[in-house]
């Protein structure tokens, strides 16, 4: 009898122990690692206006066969088209044998055409919901047409974008990568912000300037170059290196200096109802390059004489981009509300609601706090005669 | 009717009362502070209310002290009647029970959302109770001696994970710090209070103890192990998503740790470390409401335990199933919040008072 009971318990176990009803085999599964967003041609009949392309790209495990995997494209993309994106999505199941899951999306592309006359929100609100999408995907604008980021000649054009976005400590020209966490927290709170974008030219791949998004709308308003976009990082202070070049005022050289730290602070007044800012910026680096014939670095004359010729570059850099969110978009891309928020809070709470529309008209001033610290190996060019 | 062997350390209670509070509350915390608070500043109110609790926990440790052997179900019974000492102690008896199947039904919803979609509700939640009644069946010992075992790597776990999410902590989302001034922090001070209950179990745990008289000591320090993560999750969840992402997210606490991936070492993402201690400590103060139910149900009728044992587990299943939707998981659990806090001050000060005004202690035998 107890013989009996042991077994049956046994058994039972075995029931429990036997396997995940979740389970799905990896070579069935294939991962979806980057999604494009176009807009799609309008069709003939009225509700097939306003419709959205979806592109994806997937890898799937393949064996790890040398020979064939050396001449195999190791991604698949596919596209589909509809109104929303899960529709599209379960189309996908009627177009490949394996449907795709989105846990590992590393980067969303959303070209800029589409974002000029589509609410962002409402556009990735299935990927806000969905469990799969993580929020550490990162999302990028493309100027062209965004499926062609998708193409670019890489190994996975996907794992190249998300590379590529982590470059910061080498170019200042970068914005700081926008995760789709970060992106609905500014959503949320109705705030412009600032994305990167992308262009692709014949299977390469660059990234250059900004696409703003206003707070309010959640649609793109403007874009700005790879230079604004420096100047913008050197307002908000998302510096981690890069370069700046300017002109030896004396031999009109170029002088390169290689930035390694930059501090800022944004800081705000109100005075009787009067906005201004106050931006303190302040940078240390080296020489790195400079094509100045006479150039000793082992004088202080000349470096103070670089100091000064820098720091006119960065802030004739902070000036532009200073017009063109003020006077030109009237947005505020760089966390001067925010600023605003943490001093004055009770202030903020009328203002926040036309804040970007305030913004244009806002005086701010800046001051660059420049030193180069050292420059490199070599400090002169020829020893005197 | 409790054995001489059926006692636990001072240790093992403070242990109980922090496995017992860290439940359900922790992954929904910090939106349901901000959303009545709407500042970044619901933290403090977290730590507020930690603070009123402990405070409160000194007049329920001070009523039991009167009765250090026995439990609420008796001792009731001495100082209002018999009569209404049973109401009460049926009252307290179906809320552990509710209590229990809320906490059931909300790790099978976490489970089914993020874990395993395709699994049904009743794979994950009969096996989660069949364990609870087998370990139940052992009686306060293995209870405790299993809770002794789970809150260490809870604790590691959850600091490892909540450290590497400083990865997208912004200090700006932070400040200011009491900018619109002292009465959001007030407002948010109500709403923790789900995830802030716990400490009522001592009203039965407390007859358990080996050295009543350190029944303050325990109750402080149990409550400060979760104040603290309740406190560090808060405040992380706030830096990362900010006051408006925070009151969007269903569960915001595990969107924060889906905001981050480490490549290069050997795991990516940690949300899964986190659910996996959570799911731990749920199984912890599920067995502890079960537990106490059925124990004040064979103390009531002065009956055997085991049969109420086998016989509430169908009960919990129907009870945990019960809710239609995830809205209504969430009313239910507000609701036993409040039901909570009643057993936490206004019954225990009551009780105490009239023990006080009738003079009724606790008589040893010998």
């Amino acid at each position: 009898m107890l013989q009996l009971r042991r077994i049956a318990f046994v058994t039972c176990i075995f029931l429990l122990l036997s396997g995940c009803w979740d389970s799905r085999d990896i070579d069935q599964i294939s991962f979806i690692v980057g999604s494009a967003f176009d807009k799609a041609p309008d069709g003939i009949s009225d509700n097939q206006k306003n419709r959205v392309k979806l592109t994806i790209q997937s890898i799937s495990h393949t064996p790890s066969d040398t020979e064939s995997s050396n001449s195999k494209q190791k991604y698949q993309n596919i596209s589909g088209i509809g109104d929303s994106k899960l529709e599209i999505i379960r189309q996908f199941a009627l177009k490949s044998e394996h449907p795709g899951i989105g846990s590992h999306l590393k980067v969303t592309i959303i070209s800029e055409k589409l974002l000029r006359d589509m609410n962002l929100q409402q556009l990735l609100s299935f990927h806000e919901r969905t469990y799969e999408v993580r929020d550490s995907c990162i999302m990028l604008i493309s100027k062209g047409v965004a499926a062609n980021a998708l193409k670019i000649s890489a190994e996975v054009p996907s794992f190249e974008l998300v590379g590529i976005s982590a470059n910061r400590y080498k170019t200042a020209n970068l914005i700081p990568p926008m995760t789709h966490g970060k992106l609905q927290s500014l959503m949320e709170a109705n705030t412009s912000f600032i994305v990167q974008t992308i262009q692709t030219h014949q299977k390469e791949i660059k990234f250059s300037g900004g696409a703003l998004i206003k707070g309010d709308t959640k649609k793109l308003v403007g874009l700005l170059n790879e230079k604004e976009v420096k100047g913008l990082n050197w307002i908000t202070g998302n510096i981690k290196g890069g370069i700046v070049k300017a002109k030896d005022p004396k031999t009109k050289g170029l002088l390169l200096y290689d930035i390694t730290s930059v501090k800022n602070e944004i800081i705000p007044h109100i005075i009787k109802d009067h906005i201004s800012f106050n931006v303190n910026i302040e940078t240390k680096g080296r020489l790195n390059e400079d094509w100045v014939l006479a150039g000793n670095a082992f004088s202080n004359k000349f470096i103070n004489r670089a100091e000064l010729a820098i720091k006119a570059e960065i802030e004739k850099e902070i000036s532009q981009t200073l017009k063109k969110l003020q006077k030109e978009y009237h947005i505020d891309a760089a966390g001067f509300g925010e600023q605003l928020r943490i001093h004055y809070p009770n202030q903020w709470k009328q203002m926040e609601k036309n804040w970007d529309k305030q913004f244009g008209e806002v005086p701010i001033k800046y001051q660059v706090k420049i030193t180069i610290s050292d420059y490199m190996v070599k400090g002169k060019k020829e020893t005197s005669k | 009717m409790i054995k001489q062997k059926d006692q636990i350390t001072t240790a093992q209670a403070i242990v109980y009362i922090s496995s017992h509070m860290t439940a359900m509350g922790i992954l929904t915390l910090p939106r349901v502070v901000t959303s009545a608070t709407q500042t970044p500043d619901g933290w403090l109110s977290v730590l507020i209310s930690g603070l009123l609790l402990i405070l409160f926990s000194m007049v329920l440790i001070k009523l039991c002290q009167r009765f250090p052997e026995e439990t609420f179900y008796q001792f009731s019974q001495k100082i209002i009647g018999k009569w209404f000492g049973i109401l009460l102690s049926l009252v307290l008896i179906i809320y552990f029970l509710l209590l229990g199947a809320f906490e059931v039904r909300g790790m099978a919803e976490v489970t089914h959302l993020y874990l395993l979609p395709r699994t049904p509700f009743m794979a994950t939640v009969v096996p989660f109770i069949c364990l609870g009644v087998y370990l139940i069946v052992g009686g306060i010992n293995p209870i405790a001696r299993l809770f002794d075992i789970l809150l260490p790597p809870t604790i590691l776990v959850f600091l490892i994970v909540i450290l590497l999410s400083l990865k997208t902590f912004e200090i700006n989302n932070l400040r200011p710090i009491l900018g619109m001034g002292v009465l959001p922090v007030v407002k948010g001070i109500q709403p923790t209070a789900l995830s802030l209950t716990g400490i009522e179990s001592m009203l039965v745990v407390f007859s358990f103890m080996k050295e009543p008289h350190k029944g303050i000591k325990a109750a402080t320090i149990g409550i400060s192990i979760p104040l603290f993560f309740y406190i560090m999750t808060t405040i992380f969840t706030i830096a990362s998503l900010g006051v408006a992402g925070v009151q969007t997210k269903t569960w915001p606490v595990l969107s924060l740790f889906r905001q981050f991936e480490y490549t290069g070492i050997i795991f990516e993402r940690f949300e899964t470390f986190i659910l996996a201690i959570w799911i731990l400590q749920i199984f912890t103060t599920f067995v502890t409401c079960y537990y106490i139910a059925v124990l004040g149900l064979s103390q009531l009728f002065q009956t055997k335990i085991k049969p109420f044992i086998f016989g509430l587990a169908p009960i919990l299943y129907l009870i945990a199933l019960s809710p239609k939707n995830i809205n209504d998981v969430f009313h239910f659990g507000n609701l036993l919040g409040y039901f909570g806090l009643l057993f936490i001050l206004p019954i225990p000060l009551m009780l105490l008072l009239i023990a006080i005004w009738r003079g009724k202690k606790h008589v040893s035998a010998s």
